[in-house]
């Protein structure tokens, strides 16, 4: 037996469009309005105007659509709701732009995506123009990926304001912006970008077919699309990358990747994502190159930092004590004095409680998470190194894992590094050293073994072509870097001559 | 999955069958160690051999006041070193750790007797670092300079290694590891130097009366092992230009009337020449230093020509005394603590064996001829001496 499908049973496929099916479809809402307008005050032209109150600008409807249909003389020439579907047609209603519908199911989208209806029933026809209210916040500064030089907007939630940002930065005739519905209930556009000469057609339509193969109710959070066409979906580390910046979307768009916008979402997704993306920061390149060669070296740096000091110092402090200079060593054991747990306990607790700081830093509203922090850092801290709970040399070992943790430009990737720091932490706790080697041989095999859109999560790294290194670690100077990614693929691969 | 399944579980195996369970079982908290700076070794009664070990002190006294000796010390005695150091663990409240072991002492009867079995558990055990230094206590026993040395600011150890990083400002002593002594001691025909430490009733206020200060004031002449003689301090500056370990110094003579001058030695060269002419063996020992003019104990100004180069003659000839004076007490006593036999090994390859066999015979004939070459540098900026009359400067 055929799965009942609820939608189709909602729309009735067989039956026509008219005011009393979409009444008996939407009619129960309380947003709901509906209104007989005589075109021209003839009764034997009746029309019903239909829409979803907020959803649609008022004065657009009066001025666009009631105005024409009471003042525009041509319409007394017409003898019937044929007539006047023709003239509408015709353009007598100002409007750019109006579509005609004659199933119930394009409609009813229409109306639920902001469109005014205006149905006649005789003719079984309704004509749907837009006239969105303005619901989007303004433009404003990007709040996860702010940098000192370089542009302040970001994109907004509204799918059509941030398809023209891109638009207005990247001029170029071959930016195609495609567009799919997803989310079965939620039917939320999403825009798929790319620059047609330089993109690899392969990766879009890879792109094209993961996206369309969604299956899903809602797309509402970030996650939705992000969980479902990366490659390793077991892996924590993010296999696409996110911007709220439009010059960093724009900037990939032409080195031959695709994005993806979602309405509603004020972030662009780029793919393919490999690692050495997720440690470049837009002001990477607003810098002079040796500046910002130092700068990302030191964020390579901290990331090593991050991930591993937990467990180096436990496995140094519990299995190799020689490793440490004598006095270190001295200062590490003062430090101790009275501390009752063993190192990998005490370092796990603060590992902890810096996890609990963080969660409760974004949970809670800005001015009580400032609060948080200084209470839970300052005073909780000192009162727990005071009352012998944790040593501070442990405190400071935690603290600076913490500083470099924060260097990390994306927060998906800070978030993985996060998970495989306790991960490295338990492997040096259980064979010292010799685990924690294990440990980053096991991330990068990891590393090694991912995939994202066909191309080496490591790449260029391991690829092959040694120009590619030249914004890898150090940045280069940009004049060096004359062609695309080799790894993308790209159609034109030369950045300049 | 699957594959991380077999990567972890070969990955498991790998540490359990091939000795790194030794470094799981091996896991102790870095607080719970007696972290061992200074490891001494005596001679105890009944022939045994008596251990101690010694660390830093990082409790506080009462009321977080000062403690009143920032070192602690254990001891132990046993048939052998090995069995001194287990006895240890019998009372210990830490577990030992030597891992950190800067100094390495001795005391002066077990010195005289031989060192070289103790050394063999030291070389043996993984945690023993090479680069440890060596020490012969001289006039007591090691056991009492570590539990009497460290004063209540600071560690002996501590106080040792500022000693030894101004060592090079006299040059009449050095620092010798525990690798360079080993490396000796593989060849029975080489005898060395170890730096003594003279332990002398502490000349700083507040502290213990039975508190000790340490004096580095030369080298132990040891024949293979044994320790042969305690060298005087000029002595041990002439081992040093030999050896090529001269830092600086001071040189004291006298200018043309007789006052008093410092030269600082700024830099200083040398170099070992071993030659065979006609059948007698000889060495050329070429030194070559600079100095600066330090003081001037006197009012007449010594920035002439004549009287720089009488200075650099007597600069030259007290150097050259000093080591002359070396060589003639090793070859009086036929202990070539110099290494000279190494030289002559790789200049006269196809001769190794006839110097191995014969060298007690062929060292203390060995003729030895020693040219020093020196030069002024400056004078620190003054030229004239602060004591010199206005009409000495012409003013």
């Amino acid at each position: 037996m055929p799965a009942i499908n609820e939608e189709d049973s909602l729309y009735n496929k067989t039956a026509d469009v008219s005011s009393d099916n979409i009444r008996s479809i939407l009619g129960s809402n309380a947003d709901f309005v509906s209104r007989v307008i005589l075109v021209r005050n003839k009764p034997e032209i009746p029309s019903v105007l239909v829409y979803m109150d907020g959803l649609v600008d008022i004065s657009l409807i009066n001025d666009n659509i009631l105005k024409p249909l009471s003042q525009e003389e041509q319409f007394d020439s017409c003898s019937g709701e044929e007539d006047a579907a023709r003239l509408i047609s015709m353009g007598k209603i100002y409007s750019s732009s109006m579509k005609v519908r004659t199933n119930m199911k394009d409609l009813t989208d229409d109306i639920l995506t902001g469109s005014a209806a205006l149905i006649f029933n005789d003719i079984r026809t309704a004509f749907t123009f837009e006239a969105k209210a303005s619901l989007s916040r303004t433009i404003s500064e990007p709040t996860g990926e702010t940098v000192i030089k370089g542009a302040k907007d970001s994109f907004i939630e509204d799918l059509r304001t941030n398809t023209a940002l891109c638009r207005k930065k990247l001029t170029s005739p071959y930016l195609t912006i495609e567009q799919i519905r997803l989310g079965k209930q939620t039917k939320s556009n999403i825009a798929i970008l790319y620059v047609k000469n330089i993109a690899k057609s392969k990766l879009i339509d890879e792109v094209k077919q993961r996206l369309e193969s969604i299956d899903i109710d809602r797309v509402l959070d970030a996650g939705v699309i992000e969980g479902a066409i990366v490659d390793d979906k077991y892996s924590a580390f993010p296999q696409i990358q996110y911007t709220e910046r439009i010059d960093r979307l724009c900037a990939s768009l032409v080195e031959g990747r695709a994005g993806i916008l979602i309405e509603g979402l004020p972030t662009a997704y780029i793919v393919p994502g490999t690692l050495l993306q997720f440690l470049q920061a837009p002001d990477d390149y607003s810098f002079q190159f040796i500046i910002a060669s130092i700068v990302r070296f030191i964020r390579f740096m901290s990331m090593f930092i991050t991930l591993v000091l937990p467990g180096f110092y436990i496995s140094i402090t519990s299995f190799h004590p020689e490793m440490l200079p004598a006095e270190l060593a001295f200062s590490i054991v003062a430090s101790r004095v009275g501390v009752p747990f063993p190192m990998f306990v005490e370092v796990l607790i603060l590992l902890l409680a810096f996890e609990l700081l963080i969660e409760a830093g974004v949970r809670l509203p800005n001015v009580i998470g400032q609060t948080v922090s200084i209470v839970g850092g300052l005073v909780v801290g000192q009162a727990a190194v005071e009352a012998k709970l944790v040593s501070p040399a442990t405190v400071m070992i935690i603290a600076i894992t913490a500083i470099a943790g924060f260097l990390m430009p994306n927060q998906d990737f800070s978030n993985a590094i996060r998970l495989w720091r306790f991960i490295l932490a338990i492997f040096g706790s259980i064979t010292g050293i010799f685990g924690l080697t294990f440990g980053l041989i096991f991330l990068l095999y990891h590393w090694c073994r991912i995939e994202t859109f066909g191309i080496p999560y490591l790449d260029p790294f391991v690829a092959n072509e040694d120009e590619q290194l030249q914004d890898t670690i150090f940045r280069l100077p940009l004049f060096t870097m004359k062609k695309r990614p080799s790894s993308l693929d790209p159609k034109n691969k030369k950045r300049m001559e | 999955m699957r594959k991380y399944a077999i990567l972890t579980v070969l990955l498991a195996l790998t540490a359990a069958l091939s000795g790194c369970m030794q470094i799981i079982m091996g896991r102790s908290e870095i607080d719970k160690l007696f972290i061992i700076r200074m490891f001494s070794f005596d001679e105890a009664e009944e022939g045994k051999i008596k251990v101690t070990a010694t660390t830093k002190d990082l409790s506080t006294g009462e009321g977080g006041g000062e403690v009143l000796q920032k070192g602690e010390s254990i001891a132990a005695e046993g048939e052998t070193v090995f069995d001194a150091v287990r006895n240890m663990s019998t009372y210990a409240d830490r577990k030992l750790n030597a891992g950190h072991t800067e100094f390495i002492l001795f005391g002066e009867s077990l010195a005289r007797k031989g060192i070289l079995p103790y050394l063999d558990l030291i070389s043996r055990h993984p945690e023993f670092r090479y680069n440890a230094k060596l020490y012969v206590v001289k006039g007591g026993t090691a056991n009492s300079l570590a539990e009497k040395a460290s004063t209540s600011k600071y560690f002996v150890g501590d106080r040792l290694a500022h000693i030894e990083e101004n060592i090079g400002r006299t040059s009449i002593s050095g620092t010798v590891t525990l690798n360079e002594v080993l490396l000796i001691f593989d060849e029975r025909y080489l005898d060395t130097f170890i730096p003594y430490i003279e332990p002398v009733p502490t000349k700083a206020t507040g502290e213990k009366p039975d508190t000790c200060d340490m004096l580095l004031n030369g080298y132990a002449i040891f024949r293979e092992d044994k320790l042969l003689y305690f060298a005087s301090r000029e002595e041990s500056r002439g081992i040093n230009w030999i050896m090529n370990r001269i830092g600086s110094g001071i040189i004291v003579l006298k200018d043309q009337t007789g006052q008093e001058i410092s030269m600082i030695i700024v830099k200083g060269a040398s170099r070992v020449i071993p030659e065979i002419v006609g059948n007698e063996l000889r060495c050329r020992v070429e030194i070559s230093f600079s100095t600066n003019i330090g003081e001037i104990m006197g009012g007449r100004s010594v920035f002439d020509k004549a009287s720089l180069d009488y200075i650099t003659e007597q600069q030259e000839n007290s150097i050259k005394r000093e080591v002359e004076n070396a060589i003639r007490i090793a070859q009086d006593k036929n202990s070539d603590h110099f290494s000279i036999i190494s030289k002559f090994r790789i200049k006269y390859p196809l001769l190794r064996d006839y110097f191995q066999q014969n060298w007690q015979e062929l060292f203390p004939d060995i003729k030895f001829e020693v040219s020093v070459d020196s030069l002024i540098d400056g004078t620190y900026m003054i030229n004239e001496p602060v004591t010199a009359s206005k009409e000495a400067v012409g003013e």
